[in-house]
Protein backbone atom coordinates (compact mmCIF):
# COMPACT_ATOMS: atom_id res chain seq x y z
CA UNK A 1 0.00 0.00 0.00
CA UNK A 2 2.75 2.48 0.84
CA UNK A 3 4.81 1.65 -2.19
CA UNK A 4 1.76 2.64 -4.26
CA UNK A 5 1.34 5.93 -2.90
CA UNK A 6 5.11 6.18 -3.44
CA UNK A 7 4.67 5.24 -6.62
CA UNK A 8 1.91 7.61 -7.05
CA UNK A 9 3.47 10.74 -5.62
CA UNK A 10 6.59 10.39 -8.13
CA UNK A 11 4.52 10.24 -11.09
CA UNK A 12 2.71 13.23 -9.37
CA UNK A 13 6.34 14.87 -8.95
CA UNK A 14 7.08 14.19 -12.84
CA UNK A 15 4.26 15.28 -14.10
CA UNK A 16 4.63 19.05 -12.42
CA UNK A 17 7.95 18.99 -13.28
CA UNK A 18 6.81 18.50 -16.66
CA UNK A 19 4.20 20.92 -16.86
CA UNK A 20 6.87 23.65 -15.45
CA UNK A 21 9.25 23.20 -18.10
CA UNK A 22 6.51 23.41 -20.43
CA UNK A 23 5.34 26.65 -19.35
CA UNK A 24 8.78 27.44 -18.94
CA UNK A 25 9.17 27.00 -22.66
CA UNK A 26 5.84 27.20 -24.24
CA UNK A 27 7.19 25.37 -28.09
CA UNK A 28 9.60 23.22 -26.19
CA UNK A 29 10.08 20.37 -28.25
CA UNK A 30 10.72 17.07 -25.92
CA UNK A 31 11.20 14.19 -28.51
CA UNK A 32 12.37 15.66 -31.03
CA UNK A 33 15.92 15.43 -32.35
CA UNK A 34 17.23 18.43 -34.37
CA UNK A 35 18.45 18.06 -38.15
CA UNK A 36 20.94 20.29 -37.51
CA UNK A 37 24.48 19.63 -35.63
CA UNK A 38 27.22 21.85 -34.85
CA UNK A 39 30.31 23.25 -36.77
CA UNK A 40 33.03 23.70 -34.77
CA UNK A 41 36.28 25.43 -35.72
CA UNK A 42 40.32 25.61 -34.16
CA UNK A 43 41.24 28.97 -32.25
CA UNK A 44 44.36 28.90 -34.33
CA UNK A 45 42.79 28.69 -37.50
CA UNK A 46 40.42 31.61 -36.33
CA UNK A 47 43.07 33.59 -35.07
CA UNK A 48 45.55 33.60 -37.91
CA UNK A 49 42.15 34.43 -40.33
CA UNK A 50 41.48 37.47 -38.18
CA UNK A 51 45.08 39.23 -38.82
CA UNK A 52 44.53 41.99 -42.35
CA UNK A 53 41.67 43.86 -43.59
CA UNK A 54 40.07 41.54 -45.94
CA UNK A 55 38.81 43.11 -49.34
CA UNK A 56 34.95 44.69 -49.03
CA UNK A 57 32.18 41.92 -49.61
CA UNK A 58 28.46 41.93 -49.32
CA UNK A 59 26.22 42.31 -46.76
CA UNK A 60 24.36 38.84 -46.07
CA UNK A 61 23.35 37.93 -42.81
CA UNK A 62 23.83 40.91 -40.87
CA UNK A 63 24.09 40.57 -36.76
CA UNK A 64 24.88 43.52 -34.70
CA UNK A 65 25.92 47.23 -35.25
CA UNK A 66 28.86 49.52 -33.64
CA UNK A 67 30.16 52.64 -34.12
CA UNK A 68 33.55 53.99 -33.17
CA UNK A 69 34.32 57.53 -34.18
CA UNK A 70 33.78 58.01 -38.06
CA UNK A 71 33.46 54.14 -38.13
CA UNK A 72 30.55 51.84 -38.57
CA UNK A 73 31.35 48.07 -37.80
CA UNK A 74 28.45 45.53 -38.47
CA UNK A 75 28.40 41.52 -37.98
CA UNK A 76 27.97 39.34 -40.78
CA UNK A 77 26.62 36.17 -38.56
CA UNK A 78 29.40 33.16 -38.58
CA UNK A 79 31.55 35.43 -40.84
CA UNK A 80 33.09 38.58 -39.82
CA UNK A 81 32.69 42.19 -39.33
CA UNK A 82 32.16 44.51 -42.13
CA UNK A 83 34.18 47.64 -41.79
CA UNK A 84 32.54 51.08 -43.18
CA UNK A 85 33.96 54.67 -43.12
CA UNK A 86 31.06 56.74 -42.23
CA UNK A 87 32.46 60.14 -42.31
CA UNK A 88 29.76 61.18 -44.75
CA UNK A 89 26.49 59.68 -43.91
CA UNK A 90 24.89 60.06 -47.44
CA UNK A 91 27.23 57.56 -48.67
CA UNK A 92 28.96 55.32 -46.73
CA UNK A 93 31.50 53.35 -47.74
CA UNK A 94 32.40 49.82 -47.39
CA UNK A 95 36.36 49.66 -46.52
CA UNK A 96 37.30 46.42 -46.31
CA UNK A 97 36.05 43.03 -44.19
CA UNK A 98 37.48 41.11 -40.43
CA UNK A 99 37.46 37.70 -41.04
CA UNK A 100 36.64 36.08 -37.57
CA UNK A 101 33.74 33.22 -37.11
CA UNK A 102 32.12 32.47 -34.02
CA UNK A 103 31.65 36.07 -33.04
CA UNK A 104 28.43 38.08 -32.22
CA UNK A 105 30.01 41.26 -30.31
CA UNK A 106 32.86 43.88 -29.94
CA UNK A 107 33.38 47.05 -27.93
CA UNK A 108 36.34 49.49 -28.82
CA UNK A 109 38.26 52.01 -26.50
CA UNK A 110 41.73 53.45 -28.31
CA UNK A 111 42.15 51.33 -31.29
CA UNK A 112 41.99 48.38 -29.58
CA UNK A 113 39.01 45.69 -30.42
CA UNK A 114 37.50 43.60 -27.72
CA UNK A 115 35.61 40.62 -29.61
CA UNK A 116 33.64 37.44 -28.17
CA UNK A 117 34.43 34.43 -30.12
CA UNK A 118 31.60 32.33 -28.39
CA UNK A 119 33.53 31.04 -24.83
CA UNK A 120 36.68 32.82 -25.52
CA UNK A 121 37.54 36.86 -25.18
CA UNK A 122 39.81 38.13 -28.67
CA UNK A 123 41.57 40.90 -28.25
CA UNK A 124 42.54 42.66 -31.46
CA UNK A 125 44.39 45.65 -32.58
CA UNK A 126 42.58 48.10 -35.45
CA UNK A 127 45.69 49.99 -35.49
CA UNK A 128 47.34 47.63 -37.87
CA UNK A 129 44.65 44.78 -37.67
CA UNK A 130 46.27 42.17 -36.05
CA UNK A 131 45.34 39.28 -33.50
CA UNK A 132 46.80 40.52 -29.76
CA UNK A 133 45.52 37.92 -27.71
CA UNK A 134 42.82 35.42 -27.08
CA UNK A 135 41.77 34.84 -23.21
CA UNK A 136 40.03 31.23 -22.93
CA UNK A 137 36.82 29.91 -21.10
CA UNK A 138 35.98 32.79 -19.84
CA UNK A 139 32.06 32.96 -21.11
CA UNK A 140 29.43 30.22 -20.19
CA UNK A 141 31.95 27.26 -20.69
CA UNK A 142 33.43 28.77 -16.71
CA UNK A 143 30.32 27.02 -15.54
CA UNK A 144 30.39 23.19 -17.29
CA UNK A 145 32.20 22.07 -20.27
CA UNK A 146 28.58 21.81 -22.58
CA UNK A 147 25.95 24.20 -23.31
CA UNK A 148 22.73 24.27 -25.06
CA UNK A 149 22.07 26.67 -27.76
CA UNK A 150 18.74 26.42 -29.73
CA UNK A 151 19.39 24.94 -33.48
CA UNK A 152 17.87 26.76 -36.83
CA UNK A 153 15.05 24.64 -36.72
CA UNK A 154 14.42 25.69 -32.64
CA UNK A 155 15.77 22.83 -31.08
CA UNK A 156 18.54 22.95 -28.27
CA UNK A 157 21.31 21.14 -29.63
CA UNK A 158 24.33 20.34 -27.16
CA UNK A 159 27.68 21.83 -27.66
CA UNK A 160 30.66 20.74 -26.71
CA UNK A 161 33.40 23.27 -25.76
CA UNK A 162 36.53 20.87 -25.75
CA UNK A 163 35.51 20.59 -29.64
CA UNK A 164 36.48 24.08 -30.53
CA UNK A 165 34.69 27.39 -30.89
CA UNK A 166 31.46 26.92 -32.36
CA UNK A 167 30.93 29.15 -35.63
CA UNK A 168 27.49 27.87 -37.04
CA UNK A 169 25.23 24.79 -38.00
CA UNK A 170 24.95 22.09 -40.80
CA UNK A 171 22.15 19.56 -41.87
CA UNK A 172 23.16 16.28 -40.43
CA UNK B 1 20.16 11.08 -26.93
CA UNK B 2 18.33 14.59 -27.42
CA UNK B 3 16.16 13.79 -24.75
CA UNK B 4 19.39 12.81 -22.28
CA UNK B 5 20.61 16.75 -23.36
CA UNK B 6 17.30 18.41 -22.33
CA UNK B 7 17.24 16.69 -18.98
CA UNK B 8 21.07 18.06 -18.68
CA UNK B 9 20.05 21.08 -19.58
CA UNK B 10 17.32 21.41 -17.50
CA UNK B 11 19.57 20.29 -14.35
CA UNK B 12 22.92 22.71 -15.35
CA UNK B 13 19.78 25.11 -15.01
CA UNK B 14 18.98 24.46 -11.66
CA UNK B 15 21.88 24.39 -10.30
CA UNK B 16 23.10 28.04 -12.27
CA UNK B 17 20.08 29.53 -10.46
CA UNK B 18 21.23 28.21 -7.19
CA UNK B 19 24.97 28.79 -7.39
CA UNK B 20 23.55 32.10 -8.46
CA UNK B 21 21.72 32.57 -5.32
CA UNK B 22 24.08 31.34 -3.11
CA UNK B 23 27.29 33.81 -4.78
CA UNK B 24 24.96 36.73 -5.33
CA UNK B 25 25.45 40.34 -3.03
CA UNK B 26 28.40 41.31 -2.45
CA UNK B 27 30.10 44.87 -2.60
CA UNK B 28 33.13 47.35 -1.15
CA UNK B 29 33.44 50.56 -1.80
CA UNK B 30 36.34 52.20 -4.13
CA UNK B 31 37.13 53.98 -7.24
CA UNK B 32 33.97 54.91 -9.44
CA UNK B 33 33.85 54.51 -12.73
CA UNK B 34 35.17 58.05 -14.98
CA UNK B 35 32.21 59.28 -16.98
CA UNK B 36 34.23 60.41 -20.06
CA UNK B 37 34.76 57.89 -22.89
CA UNK B 38 36.36 59.93 -25.27
CA UNK B 39 37.39 57.22 -27.27
CA UNK B 40 35.11 54.78 -26.81
CA UNK B 41 32.67 53.54 -29.28
CA UNK B 42 28.75 52.66 -28.90
CA UNK B 43 26.85 49.29 -29.28
CA UNK B 44 22.70 49.31 -29.82
CA UNK B 45 20.26 47.96 -27.09
CA UNK B 46 21.13 44.31 -28.64
CA UNK B 47 24.69 44.78 -27.07
CA UNK B 48 26.51 42.20 -24.47
CA UNK B 49 29.66 43.91 -24.28
CA UNK B 50 30.22 47.71 -22.45
CA UNK B 51 33.08 49.34 -22.05
CA UNK B 52 33.35 52.21 -19.04
CA UNK B 53 36.29 53.87 -18.37
CA UNK B 54 38.99 51.46 -17.92
CA UNK B 55 36.68 48.37 -17.01
CA UNK B 56 34.91 46.13 -20.31
CA UNK B 57 31.67 44.78 -19.07
CA UNK B 58 30.46 41.88 -21.40
CA UNK B 59 27.17 39.68 -20.17
CA UNK B 60 27.00 35.83 -20.94
CA UNK B 61 24.43 33.60 -20.73
CA UNK B 62 24.50 33.35 -16.93
CA UNK B 63 26.35 36.02 -15.63
CA UNK B 64 28.32 39.76 -15.30
CA UNK B 65 31.83 39.64 -16.51
CA UNK B 66 33.86 42.50 -15.14
CA UNK B 67 37.38 42.72 -17.70
CA UNK B 68 39.82 45.54 -16.08
CA UNK B 69 41.24 47.06 -19.56
CA UNK B 70 43.59 49.22 -17.82
CA UNK B 71 46.40 47.82 -19.61
CA UNK B 72 44.58 47.69 -23.34
CA UNK B 73 46.35 44.82 -25.14
CA UNK B 74 46.04 42.85 -21.79
CA UNK B 75 42.74 42.95 -20.18
CA UNK B 76 42.57 41.04 -17.17
CA UNK B 77 39.28 38.89 -15.60
CA UNK B 78 38.53 40.26 -12.39
CA UNK B 79 35.24 39.27 -11.73
CA UNK B 80 32.08 37.31 -12.10
CA UNK B 81 28.52 37.88 -10.90
CA UNK B 82 26.42 35.55 -10.96
CA UNK B 83 22.89 37.13 -11.98
CA UNK B 84 20.39 34.63 -14.11
CA UNK B 85 19.66 32.58 -16.90
CA UNK B 86 19.28 33.58 -20.82
CA UNK B 87 21.27 36.98 -19.89
CA UNK B 88 20.64 39.06 -23.58
CA UNK B 89 21.66 42.68 -23.55
CA UNK B 90 23.80 45.27 -21.52
CA UNK B 91 22.74 49.51 -21.22
CA UNK B 92 25.19 51.24 -19.47
CA UNK B 93 23.46 54.76 -18.00
CA UNK B 94 24.74 57.09 -15.02
CA UNK B 95 27.33 55.07 -13.49
CA UNK B 96 24.39 52.15 -13.59
CA UNK B 97 24.16 49.04 -15.84
CA UNK B 98 20.49 47.72 -16.85
CA UNK B 99 20.83 43.99 -17.88
CA UNK B 100 17.86 42.76 -19.77
CA UNK B 101 17.21 38.92 -19.58
CA UNK B 102 14.50 36.32 -20.68
CA UNK B 103 13.02 37.24 -17.05
CA UNK B 104 13.50 40.49 -16.34
CA UNK B 105 15.18 43.74 -16.47
CA UNK B 106 18.52 43.79 -13.53
CA UNK B 107 19.52 46.95 -12.42
CA UNK B 108 23.41 47.08 -11.23
CA UNK B 109 25.48 49.94 -9.66
CA UNK B 110 28.65 50.62 -10.81
CA UNK B 111 29.26 52.66 -7.95
CA UNK B 112 32.26 49.78 -6.79
CA UNK B 113 32.97 49.21 -10.79
CA UNK B 114 35.18 45.69 -9.84
CA UNK B 115 32.06 44.25 -8.21
CA UNK B 116 28.52 45.32 -9.63
CA UNK B 117 26.02 45.56 -7.12
CA UNK B 118 22.49 44.51 -7.92
CA UNK B 119 19.94 47.08 -6.99
CA UNK B 120 17.24 45.74 -8.36
CA UNK B 121 14.79 43.16 -10.28
CA UNK B 122 12.04 44.25 -12.70
CA UNK B 123 10.44 40.71 -13.43
CA UNK B 124 8.30 40.34 -16.55
CA UNK B 125 6.74 37.50 -18.50
CA UNK B 126 9.60 35.21 -20.30
CA UNK B 127 10.99 36.97 -23.45
CA UNK B 128 13.19 38.41 -25.01
CA UNK B 129 13.94 41.89 -23.65
CA UNK B 130 16.46 44.40 -24.52
CA UNK B 131 16.29 47.93 -22.51
CA UNK B 132 17.40 51.70 -22.98
CA UNK B 133 17.16 54.25 -20.24
CA UNK B 134 16.95 58.16 -20.12
CA UNK B 135 16.16 60.16 -17.25
CA UNK B 136 13.45 58.49 -15.15
CA UNK B 137 12.21 55.98 -17.79
CA UNK B 138 13.12 52.80 -18.75
CA UNK B 139 11.99 51.24 -22.25
CA UNK B 140 11.58 47.55 -22.68
CA UNK B 141 10.59 45.32 -25.77
CA UNK B 142 9.07 41.98 -24.80
CA UNK B 143 9.60 39.63 -28.08
CA UNK B 144 8.30 36.16 -28.76
CA UNK B 145 11.03 34.09 -30.66
CA UNK B 146 12.38 31.26 -31.80
CA UNK B 147 15.08 31.17 -29.68
CA UNK B 148 16.04 29.48 -25.78
CA UNK B 149 14.15 33.21 -24.37
CA UNK B 150 11.08 31.93 -26.38
CA UNK B 151 8.25 33.55 -25.16
CA UNK B 152 4.57 34.52 -26.51
CA UNK B 153 4.31 38.00 -25.58
CA UNK B 154 5.50 40.83 -28.26
CA UNK B 155 5.07 44.39 -26.14
CA UNK B 156 6.96 47.59 -25.48
CA UNK B 157 7.01 48.55 -21.57
CA UNK B 158 7.60 51.69 -19.77
CA UNK B 159 9.30 51.62 -16.69
CA UNK B 160 9.27 54.07 -13.88
CA UNK B 161 13.13 54.01 -13.01
CA UNK B 162 13.20 56.97 -10.59
CA UNK B 163 14.35 54.76 -7.62
CA UNK B 164 16.55 52.59 -9.09
CA UNK B 165 15.71 50.28 -6.23
CA UNK B 166 12.10 50.18 -7.10
CA UNK B 167 11.42 50.12 -10.70
CA UNK B 168 7.56 50.61 -11.24
CA UNK B 169 5.43 49.41 -14.76
CA UNK B 170 3.63 52.74 -16.03
CA UNK B 171 2.31 51.65 -19.29
CA UNK B 172 2.22 48.57 -21.85
CA UNK B 173 2.10 49.05 -25.60
CA UNK B 174 1.10 46.23 -28.07
CA UNK B 175 3.89 45.51 -30.60
CA UNK B 176 4.63 42.71 -33.21
CA UNK B 177 8.00 41.75 -32.52
CA UNK B 178 9.79 44.07 -31.37
CA UNK B 179 14.17 43.67 -30.57
CA UNK B 180 16.48 46.58 -30.28
CA UNK B 181 15.00 50.77 -29.64
CA UNK B 182 16.71 53.83 -29.00
CA UNK B 183 16.19 57.00 -27.68
CA UNK B 184 17.13 60.48 -29.55
CA UNK B 185 15.79 63.74 -27.36
CA UNK B 186 12.23 63.23 -28.13
CA UNK B 187 11.68 60.48 -29.61
CA UNK B 188 11.70 56.75 -29.40
CA UNK B 189 12.79 54.24 -31.75
CA UNK B 190 11.48 50.49 -32.02
CA UNK B 191 12.78 47.82 -34.18
CA UNK B 192 9.61 46.34 -34.56
CA UNK B 193 10.58 43.25 -36.84
CA UNK B 194 8.29 42.96 -40.13
CA UNK B 195 6.89 45.86 -38.89
CA UNK B 196 9.66 47.85 -39.83
CA UNK B 197 10.99 50.67 -37.90
CA UNK B 198 8.02 52.73 -35.72
CA UNK B 199 9.38 56.39 -34.47
CA UNK B 200 7.74 57.68 -31.27
CA UNK B 201 6.83 60.98 -29.50
CA UNK B 202 7.93 60.64 -26.11
CA UNK B 203 7.53 64.24 -25.18
CA UNK B 204 5.49 63.23 -22.87
CA UNK B 205 7.61 59.82 -21.59
CA UNK B 206 4.66 57.90 -20.77
CA UNK B 207 1.81 58.57 -22.91
CA UNK B 208 4.43 58.02 -26.29
CA UNK B 209 2.59 58.61 -29.37
CA UNK B 210 3.65 56.87 -33.22
CA UNK B 211 4.63 59.51 -35.65
CA UNK B 212 5.95 57.56 -38.05
CA UNK B 213 6.75 53.80 -39.07
CA UNK B 214 9.09 52.26 -41.94
CA UNK B 215 7.64 48.99 -42.94
CA UNK B 216 9.87 47.09 -45.99
CA UNK B 217 13.00 46.51 -43.65
CA UNK B 218 13.18 44.21 -40.89
CA UNK B 219 14.58 45.82 -38.17
CA UNK B 220 16.91 44.46 -35.66
CA UNK B 221 18.83 47.18 -33.55
CA UNK B 222 19.01 51.02 -33.75
CA UNK B 223 22.21 53.51 -32.33
CA UNK B 224 21.20 56.63 -32.32
CA UNK B 225 24.05 58.94 -33.00
CA UNK B 226 23.87 63.25 -32.77
CA UNK B 227 23.36 63.68 -35.89
CA UNK B 228 21.65 60.20 -37.30
CA UNK B 229 20.29 57.27 -36.26
CA UNK B 230 22.07 53.76 -37.65
CA UNK B 231 19.83 51.21 -38.16
CA UNK B 232 20.37 47.01 -39.07
CA UNK B 233 17.97 44.95 -40.14
CA UNK B 234 17.40 41.81 -42.21
CA UNK B 235 17.17 43.94 -45.61
CA UNK B 236 20.46 45.93 -44.14
CA UNK B 237 21.73 49.20 -43.04
CA UNK B 238 20.20 52.24 -43.11
CA UNK B 239 21.06 55.67 -41.85
CA UNK B 240 18.49 58.44 -41.49
CA UNK B 241 18.48 62.21 -40.25
CA UNK B 242 16.82 63.84 -37.62
CA UNK B 243 14.44 65.98 -39.17
CA UNK B 244 11.96 68.32 -36.83
CA UNK B 245 9.83 65.53 -35.55
CA UNK B 246 10.31 62.87 -37.94
CA UNK B 247 13.12 60.91 -39.82
CA UNK B 248 14.41 61.15 -43.68
CA UNK B 249 16.51 58.48 -45.02
CA UNK B 250 20.11 59.52 -45.75
CA UNK B 251 21.44 56.16 -47.14
CA UNK B 252 21.75 52.72 -47.52
CA UNK B 253 23.25 49.56 -47.67
CA UNK B 254 21.23 46.20 -48.95
CA UNK B 255 21.66 42.51 -48.13
CA UNK B 256 22.61 40.86 -51.10
CA UNK B 257 20.12 37.92 -51.41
Amino acid sequence: MQSTTKTWSLALLLVVMLLNLALFYPQFPFFKDSKYEPIYASRQEIDQNINGLKPARPLRKTGKIYTYNHFIFIGEENEGIHVIDNRNPSQPIQIGFIEIKGNKDIAIKNNMMYLDNQQDLIVYNLNNYTFVQRIENVFNSYYSSVDFLTAPDGIPVMIDYSKGIFIGWRKR
Amino acid sequence: MQRIHTWLHVLLQIFILIAGIALLVRCRNSDSVSPHNHNVGKGGSMARFAILGNYLYAVDRYALNTFDISNLANPKDINKTQIGWEIETIFPYNNTLFIGSADGMYIYSLQNPVHPQLLSVYRHIRACDPVVVEGNYAYVTLRSGNTMCQGITNQLEVIDISDYTNPKQLKVFPMHNPAGLGIQGNLLFVCDGKEGLKVFDRSDPVNITQVQQFRDIDAFDVIPLPNSLLLIGKSGFFQYAYQNNSLTLLSSLLVER
